[in-house]
């Protein structure tokens, strides 16, 4: 089972990716922005983060981008979870090093099957 | 007097109050919903934790309600989460109506549209199809939409 970080500036979202993913048998820690988010990951190494786009102070694709530039993150998978479905913002997520997209509204079986795949 | 005559009699004080009426309101709607779905989540935190440390004699006995109870809870995990998309547009609402208000420039790119016009082109596209109902909707990308629940793996 894996430790994940759970990022979004919504309460009702990281509580229901945590619930998702405690119930399969995972850990989670939250983060309310990408700032938050960061300042936790330099303080212990993930297995997963899944965090949402549109936040306060720091935004997902940065903090993907941040999270690519410590050494403890460049292999880790990095999975954005949010309401935006564009072409363009998929690509700057890609080019961020984003490891995945899901688009809001998750179905939990597909949210704890992509965790699995990219675990492996 | 006919509606149309009243209408045209509102002067420019008259629409800033009501513009910073339904900001308010807005506002007031969306700090009224944190609450309650809070307390949802709670609960729906607390029937997944004794669905998961329920022993193995008592998961055999109440298997099929368990898998009822799982389903539902998937249901609830899903739909919960509409919450935070109405958090969102009522938000985009709040923000155009402050904007407007204030006589301020919209930061659209937040919104996944990248220009006003862009987001008026969008919901003059889409105006014809529900134009008496989900204003809201209107405020959201089509590509969205068609989107949900998607997972793409790069």
């Amino acid at each position: 089972m894996a430790r994940i970080l759970a990022v979004d500036d919504s309460p009702s979202m990281r509580k229901m990716v945590a619930v998702t993913l405690t119930a399969a048998g995972h850990s989670v820690a939250q983060a309310n922005d990408g700032s938050e988010a960061l300042a936790a990951a330099r303080q212990e190494v993930f297995d997963v983060v899944v965090t949402d786009v549109n936040m306060p102070n720091m935004d997902g694709i940065t903090l993907v981008q941040e999270l690519r530039n410590l050494a403890a993150y460049k292999f880790v998978p990095l999975l954005i979870l949010t309401t935006e479905a564009t072409a363009e913002r998929k690509s700057q997520g890609k080019e961020a090093g984003a490891t995945g997209w899901l688009v809001k509204p998750f179905n939990p079986e597909r949210l704890l099957a992509t965790i699995a795949k990219v675990l492996r | 007097m006919s509606e149309t005559t009243s209408m045209t009699t509102i002067d420019t004080s008259e629409t800033a109050t009501a513009v910073e009426a339904a900001a308010l309101l807005v506002s007031l709607a969306i700090n009224g919903t944190h609450r309650p779905v809070e307390k949802l989540g709670n609960a729906l935190e607390r029937l997944s934790r004794a669905a998961t440390t329920s022993n193995s004699q008592e998961r055999h006995s109440i298997a099929t309600r368990e898998g009822q109870s799982a389903g539902d809870l998937a249901i609830c995990l899903e739909s919960l989460q509409f919450h935070d998309r109405l958090m969102q547009q009522l938000s985009f609402v709040r923000d155009l109506l402050t904007a407007i208000l204030k006589h301020e420039p919209l930061d659209m790119a937040a919104y996944g549209a990248p220009r006003w016009e862009a987001l008026i082109a969008l919901i003059r596209r889409r105006a014809p199809f529900d134009a008496r109902f989900e204003l809201f909707d209107l405020l959201s990308p089509a590509e969205a939409r068609e989107a949900e629940g998607s997972c793409e793996l790069f």
